[in-house]
Parts: C-alpha cells; sequence; structure tokens
C-alpha cells in the first residue's frame, strides 16, 4: 500500500484517494473537521471501522502536522452516543420513527406554518461543519419554499468581518494562505490565539520569525500566543478599536503610511484621518491601558516591515462594536499598503471547519450564493431561472439572532436546526431556551442529541464529515474533497441526503443524485468557484473563473469593488456598555481551550481530550482570587445580569487584574452572556461582560 | 536518539501527548507539562546514556540498545523501581510500566512529526546542538546588521 504523504512512502500516486490491499484495509485522504485551516490526513479504514489517522506529510497546510483535536477526531465517528433513527418527541419520551414517517412529519409541519403563516413564520439554521454541497441546497430550501430567514453561527464568529470587509475592500475573506504568513516580516495578531485554537499557523509564524520577522500579539491575557510574542500588548477586554485608531492615527501623524498605495488604491482617507482628529497616542492608552510608547513602538513595527500581516479572530469579532473593529483592521493595512504581496494580508481566523464555505454558499442571510445580494434584481432572477422558482425572496431575512427574537415575538414559528446547538452557542442561555420554546415546531439534525436537541420535537440522526463526500472550503479558500471512509451509524443519514428528500416530499425540485452533482451546480452558478471543477489532491483557492488558474493572493491590482479602490471607513470607538461597577465589579471574557472546540457537544462527548480538561474553569488574576479567598481549584459562582453558572477556579497571572474568563465548550458560560450585538453585522458582544465572582460556600 | 523540546516554541497544544497515545494503544510516552501557566515542557525519555532505570531493573526488562533504551513488556514483573529511578519522571504506568519507544517503524517519531509548531527534534547529539546553533548564530548576526 503507498500512497503520497505517507511516512515512509517511497513513490507518490497521482489521483488515488482510497487505496486497498488484500487485508481488507484502504486509506481514505481527508479533511480535519475541526478548526478551518484546513489540515489533511488518511483514515485508515479496516472492515468498516475508522482505526487510525495518519496525517499527510506531503499536505501544504499541515506538512504531517496535526493538533489533539485533529488527533481525536476519530473517537466521534464510532461513538456510542451517535444518533441512530429519526426521532419524535411524544408524552412518554422519544419516539422511534422510519425516515418516511420523520420526513412525512417535518415536511408537513413546515408546509403548514408556511401556509397558514406565511414563508417569514419559518427559520433555517444551516451548518459550518456541513458540506458546501450541503448548505448550497440548505439555503435552496429555505429560499425556495419563499423564506429568507436562512442563517449559520458564521453570525456568532465572523459575520463582522464578511459585512466589515465586504464593506471597505470588497471581499470578505483571508486574503493571502495560511503558509504565506512564513514570508512575513511583521505579524501582528489581535484577538486571536491562534496557539490554541489553529495551532498549525504557529507552524508557519514561528517560521517567519525564525527569518527575523517581529511578531506582536494584542491580547488581554497572556496567552499561548503571546507567549511566542516579541511583544505583547495586553489591551482591557472591548478596547480593540481605540488600539487600532491609536495606531493609525500614529502612523499618520509620523508619516509612516505608504502615501503611494494610498493614492493609487484607495479612497477616503481624509475622512479617515478627521475621524481620527481626537484619537492621539495618549487617548489611546487611558483607554486600552497599554502605554503609548508600547502602542508607537507596535505601530512603527507594522507600518514600516517591507511586509506585515495582520491575523485577527473573535477578540476583535464578537463585540458589540466588532464591525467597526473589523474595519479598523482593514484601515491599518490600507494606510500601509500591507496588501497584495507575499507576506502581507489580513487573516481573519474562522473557526469551523467550513465556515468560509458555508458564508460562499448562501447560508447567511444578506446574500445569495456567491455573495449575491438579494436585492439586486439580477439575482433573483439567475437564481429563479436556475431553481425553477418563482417564490425567491428578493430582500434579507432574519439573522439567527433576531430568529431568536422572533421566536419570542411569534412572530417565528417553526425552525429547522441542521448541525448547530444555538442553548450553547448562542449568548443569553435563558432567552435562547425561552426563544425556542415558544415555536410550535422545531426540527434538529445532528450527529449527537446536544442541548438543542433535547428540546426539538423531531431529531434528525446525521452522518458525520467521515461518513460522506463533499467539499469543504478552509480559511484560505481552499475548497477541499472529503471521502466517504466508513457508513453512518444506524439509519443516520448524509445531510445531503436528509434535504434532498425533505424537498422532494416538499414537492419541489430538487433534482440532486450525490455531492459532485450539487458541485456541478455551484461551479455553473457561483462565479467564484467556476473554475474549480477539478479539485486534484490539495483543492483550489477561490476565485477561480477557469480551471487550474487562481490567485492565492487577493487584491494583487484592484480591488473587487466598483472602480477597483478600496475605501477607508471611519472606525468609531463605542465604549463598552458593560463598565464593571459596584455590583459587578469583574469582566468576564470568554474564549476557547486548546482541547475543546465550539459548543463542545463534539469534545465533551471525546474521551482523550476529556482526559486532558473535563470541566469547565474561571480563569482569575491571583489579586482578585485573594481578594475573594479563592483558591486553585475552588468551586466558585460568577453572576451577571444575566444569570449565574458555576465553574472550577484556575488562579493564573496569565490573566491580568478585574479580568475573568471562561472557555464557551461547557453550556454554563452563556448563561452569563447577554443580548448586546452588533447593529451593523448582529454579532453578539461575547467579550466583555461585568460580572462578580464569589466561592460556593 | 531522544527527543528535543524547543520550549521557546512550544505552544502547549497536547498534538503530541495525542499522537503518541494514538499510535500506543492509548499510553502515552510524552508529558506536556505546562509551568506558569506560560511554558510548554514537552517531557520525553531521554534515552540517558548511563540510564538509572536500567541500572535498578533487575528482570532486564529495560537494556541499552546503541543510543536507546528499550523496555521489553514481556520480561518486566511490574516492580514500578525504573519509575521511581527516571530522574524525569518519564516511565508511567504502574505495574504496567511504559515509555517512549521512538516509534519502531517510523522514519522519525509521531510527536515530532505532529508538533504544529515545529517544536520537537530528533536525530544526533551533534545535529541538534548544531541546529540550535546555527539559529543562535542567525539571531546574532541580524543584531549585528543595521537597518
Amino acid at each position: 500500500m503507498r500512497l503520497p504523504g505517507l511516512p515512509g512512502a517511497t513513490a507518490a500516486v497521482p489521483e488515488v484517494m482510497s487505496v486497498s490491499d488484500e487485508s481488507d484495509r484502504s486509506m481514505v485522504a481527508t479533511i480535519c473537521p475541526y478548526c478551518a485551516c484546513g489540515c489533511g490526513f488518511y483514515l485508515e479504514v479496516e472492515r468498516g471501522q475508522a482505526r487510525r489517522i495518519i496525517p499527510r506529510s506531503d499536505h501544504p497546510v499541515n506538512q504531517g502536522a496535526l493538533c489533539p483535536k485533529g488527533w481525536a477526531s476519530l473517537e466521534m465517528i464510532h461513538h456510542p452516543e451517535r444518533l441512530k433513527w429519526p426521532l419524535r418527541r411524544t408524552a412518554d419520551g422519544w419516539e422511534r420513527l422510519s425516515w418516511q414517517q420523520a420526513l412525512q412529519i417535518l415536511a408537513d409541519n413546515l408546509r403548514r406554518i408556511g401556509d397558514t403563516r406565511g414563508p417569514d413564520a419559518l427559520g433555517f439554521l444551516s451548518s459550518t461543519k456541513c458540506t458546501n454541497e450541503e448548505n448550497y441546497l440548505i439555503q435552496k430550501l429555505a429560499r425556495t419554499m419563499g423564506c429568507a430567514n436562512v442563517d449559520s453561527c458564521a453570525r456568532l464568529c465572523h459575520a463582522s468581518t464578511v459585512v466589515g470587509l465586504r464593506r471597505s475592500m470588497g471581499s470578505c475573506s483571508v486574503t493571502n494562505p495560511l503558509s504565506d504568513l512564513a514570508n512575513s516580516r511583521c505579524i501582528l495578531v489581535i484577538g486571536s490565539n491562534f496557539a490554541e485554537n489553529h495551532p498549525i499557523l504557529a507552524r508557519w509564524v514561528l517560521q517567519a520569525k525564525e527569518a527575523g520577522a517581529t511578531l506582536i500579539v494584542a491580547d488581554p491575557r497572556r496567552t499561548p500566543t503571546a507567549w511566542l510574542a516579541d511583544q505583547h500588548l495586553p489591551l482591557r477586554p472591548g478596547t480593540d478599536v481605540a488600539l487600532l485608531n491609536g495606531m493609525v492615527r500614529h502612523i499618520l501623524d509620523q508619516g509612516l503610511h505608504d502615501r503611494d498605495f494610498v493614492q493609487r488604491r484607495t479612497t477616503g482617507l481624509e475622512q479617515l484621518r478627521s475621524s481620527l482628529a481626537d484619537f492621539s497616542l495618549a487617548r489611546a492608552e487611558r483607554i486600552t491601558g497599554v502605554s503609548a510608547g508600547e502602542l508607537a513602538r507596535a505601530a512603527r513595527a507594522y507600518a514600516s516591515s517591507p511586509a506585515s500581516a495582520v491575523v485577527y479572530g473573535m477578540g476583535v469579532t464578537q463585540h458589540a462594536s466588532g464591525t467597526a473593529g473589523v474595519e479598523a483592521v482593514a484601515n491599518l493595512a490600507l494606510l500601509c499598503g500591507q496588501l497584495g504581496r507575499p507576506g502581507t494580508g489580513i487573516l481573519p481566523m474562522r473557526g469551523q471547519n467550513n465556515v468560509q464555505g458555508a458564508c460562499d454558499m448562501g447560508a447567511m442571510t444578506e446574500f445569495y450564493p456567491g455573495y449575491r445580494l438579494p436585492e439586486d434584481p439580477r439575482t433573483v432572477q439567475v437564481f429563479g431561472a436556475a431553481w425553477g422558482s418563482t417564490c425567491l425572496p428578493a430582500r434579507k431575512g432574519l439573522t439567527s439572532m433576531e430568529m431568536m427574537d422572533a421566536a419570542l415575538f411569534g412572530t417565528l414559528k417553526a425552525m429547522y436546526i441542521v448541525g448547530e446547538d444555538p442553548i450553547c452557542s448562542h449568548p443569553d442561555q435563558s432567552r435562547t431556551r425561552q426563544a425556542l420554546q415558544s415555536l410550535d415546531f422545531l426540527a434538529v439534525q445532528d450527529i449527537f442529541m446536544t442541548e438543542t436537541a433535547e428540546m426539538a420535537d423531531l431529531v434528525l440522526p446525521a452522518a458525520c464529515w467521515a461518513e460522506k463526500e463533499g467539499t469543504f472550503t478552509s480559511a484560505e479558500r481552499r475548497v477541499q474533497r472529503i471521502y466517504r471512509a466508513t457508513d453512518p451509524p444506524g439509519e443516520a443519514r448524509e445531510d445531503l441526503w436528509i434535504v434532498s428528500n425533505l424537498a422532494r416530499t416538499l414537492g419541489l425540485n430538487f433534482p440532486y443524485t450525490d455531492a459532485s452533482s450539487v458541485f456541478q451546480e455551484i461551479c455553473r452558478r457561483v462565479t467564484i468557484y467556476k473554475g474549480l471543477v477539478d479539485l486534484g489532491d490539495f483543492g483550489g483557492f477561490w476565485p477561480c473563473l477557469e480551471p487550474g488558474k487562481w490567485n492565492e493572493i487577493l487584491h494583487q491590482d484592484c480591488f473587487p469593488t466598483e472602480g477597483g479602490l478600496a475605501r477607508f471607513l471611519p472606525a468609531t470607538y463605542c465604549p463598552s456598555t458593560q463598565e464593571p461597577g459596584a455590583d459587578y465589579p469583574l469582566l468576564l471574557t470568554t474564549g476557547r481551550k486548546v482541547c475543546h472546540f465550539n459548543s463542545g457537544s463534539i469534545t465533551r462527548r471525546t474521551p482523550s481530550l476529556l482526559a486532558i480538561s473535563d470541566h469547565l474553569v474561571v480563569e482569575m488574576n491571583p489579586e482578585d482570587a485573594a481578594v475573594l479567598e479563592i483558591v486553585e481549584g475552588d468551586r466558585v459562582w460568577v453572576k451577571t445580569v444575566q444569570g449565574s453558572a458555576s465553574g472550577y477556579a484556575h488562579v493564573s497571572g496569565s490573566i491580568p487584574a478585574g479580568v475573568v474568563f471562561m472557555p464557551f465548550h461547557f453550556p454554563a458560560t452563556n448563561r452569563l452572556t447577554g443580548d448586546a450585538r452588533d447593529p451593523i453585522s448582529h454579532i453578539p458582544e461575547l467579550k466583555a461582560w461585568a460580572c462578580q465572582v464569589k466561592k460556593e460556600v | 536518539m531522544p527527543v528535543y523540546v524547543d520550549v521557546g516554541r512550544c505552544v502547549a497544544c497536547h498534538g503530541c501527548e495525542m499522537a503518541c497515545s494514538v499510535s500506543h494503544q492509548g499510553r502515552s510516552g510524552v508529558f506536556v507539562q505546562v509551568v506558569d501557566d506560560l511554558v510548554g515542557v514537552s517531557m520525553i525519555c531521554r534515552h540517558c546514556q548511563d540510564a538509572p532505570c536500567i541500572r535498578v531493573c533487575y528482570a532486564g526488562a529495560l537494556q541499552q540498545e546503541g543510543t536507546e533504551v528499550v523496555l521489553d513488556e514481556t520480561l518486566c514483573t511490574g516492580c514500578g523501581l525504573c519509575q521511581a529511578a527516571c530522574p524525569f519522571g518519564l516511565i508511567s504506568g504502574g505495574t504496567r510500566p511504559f515509555k517512549c519507544d521512538l516509534c519502531p517503524g517510523l522514519q522519525t517519531p509521531l510527536c515530532v512529526t505532529t508538533c504544529p509548531s515545529g517544536a520537537l527534534s530528533d536525530g544526533p547529539f551533534q545535529a541538534v546542538a548544531g541546529h540550535f546553533r546555527a539559529l543562535a548564530a542567525q539571531k546574532l548576526a541580524r543584531s549585528g546588521v543595521r537597518r
């Protein structure tokens, strides 16, 4: 058995994705189902069971490396708690159904509520863990039913990126490949703890550092990412816009900007300049808590290096001013001309393996596939003709945050949630719970009985990534194929099968036989995917208009805007509404830990990850802990105006005094966060909430 | 030849632990110790040239083979003396001891290839020292270049 990229492999076997030998073993190439880096590995399958993971040493993203979550992905496939049959809630508990019954119930309810209340009474949440093909079909299902309310968990992580970067430079993705970070001479990381959440990035960042690059990390906590940094800027939570504005103003004052780039490729510098009239470094220092000297040093390093990149994450996006944060990042990069060349760029680090693809496929209510605006008459015309539908909504519907509002108001009556767990992932859990309870009908499709599925009227068992075919689009816009390695457990089915059959039960035109027939349609209808007909071993990048031809680096000559210029957008700093006070003296910020993933529905069921970390920690500074007489390991209660939750104290000098950190992988954390959100992108504020901590007595 | 860790590169992701345990029936010979919530140190058998574990093993289950310290589980009595003798605490498993076997059959131990940040390396002492020497020299050279 010889396969490319195996340790000890001697000959490359081109185009071979699955090889069997005499012992009934086969190797199936796949892409990691966790974060959006898109690392490649093989699954070794023996007698229908996935036995082993072998990282691909020839894969351009991970080069044979793999993080602990990647290794642990095997444990979800044959997990005993996998959902195996369609289930209906009854007074006596869950009742097992046949697929025909389940699809009929789902179709009847969607049809009944759609007919009596109108299609706007329906809400669809698509899954960023599903393939591009499945996301395309889910949004098509919603829209061909006349419903504009289709969204995904991209709302919770990078909605502000999609909106903000599009407004300033016409495209809303990573501009340069992840591995291109190795060519950077200065890397500014803001609000991203990639060392824990996208560990493979450390490889490329450290290569750059080894070649002499400066690494600057802005994060309230001294994270493992900050450990790698030459300069750590420990800003107060929620002050990213002030930090970036201060740096931009300093660069303008000192004349460190790239005048030629600004003149040739941008508009709006004067508006930006006047918007920063009162944003001196001294003011930035007062707001952020980072000294003016440190800010000036970081600004100079970024502006004056021959190739600087910005990596940012949810520390920038998950704020009530998330869009302003993203626009401030864009301003900095545009001002210094750090775009369109190797080693430069803006890299928003996406969380889910296919969140980029879900956005590309129109699983965000603002966009039809390929980021076409619903308000543009040509969009509805094109997709109406393609799908044979006359009732496509020519407007934006409700975001996932607004769907919860509408459910509470009683205008949204039914939801079909695919592969998402809003109870854990949405802010203000008691409100989310109330919202879902007030629905007439809730259907959840997932691989496990999640906290949200527990509330459903109908639960549909889905196949996991190793049990289906399709494509994932990683954070760097790399579209890669996955292959079916094993059969789903029990009667679980691929989401593609479920959605197609549901659509047919509803009498809609879904003539798809498999993932490749859907992908062919995607290549025809989504311009940026047009040339991606042959994905080869390691996929291809979008935008790709002709087979085999793509630019790994965006914005080299012009921006995809009208006129080809990028715009400076004044980013207004809004102080957080959550200032700590007498009742709630500490500031709670939420985030991630290396051995868990998002809502935790998978990793909290993975024994080898639980062995490393199995409980909710509440990280706090030794000073705060001493005042509250809390020591390491104490059980503590954290309380905010929204609710309270308990966890175990971890007393650490890595977190500044006055700040408390909790990962959101455990359901308790989002009992504490509230319903503030960004007015433009509707991304919730998840990073700064006033709280109090008490030791449990 | 043991595996070396560059603590400046380790991001304490536990990838090496997981890779080791997945490839050794759930037992890991690598332990990522996080010191002061800051520094990740991957602790892996040093394959000592004058190994205390070999000296205390009266059953001959631990043997020096070239540059490696090899454990033969079939000879092991489970007395636990090796675990007490290891100055680094890198033999684990109680009555069923386990330690780094440098992944027989693989060119490079899995912990080394799996490390996302490239913090682990293996090879002869001289090669590893040479690598670190070259890095340090580059750093010194850069500090002397006028910008």
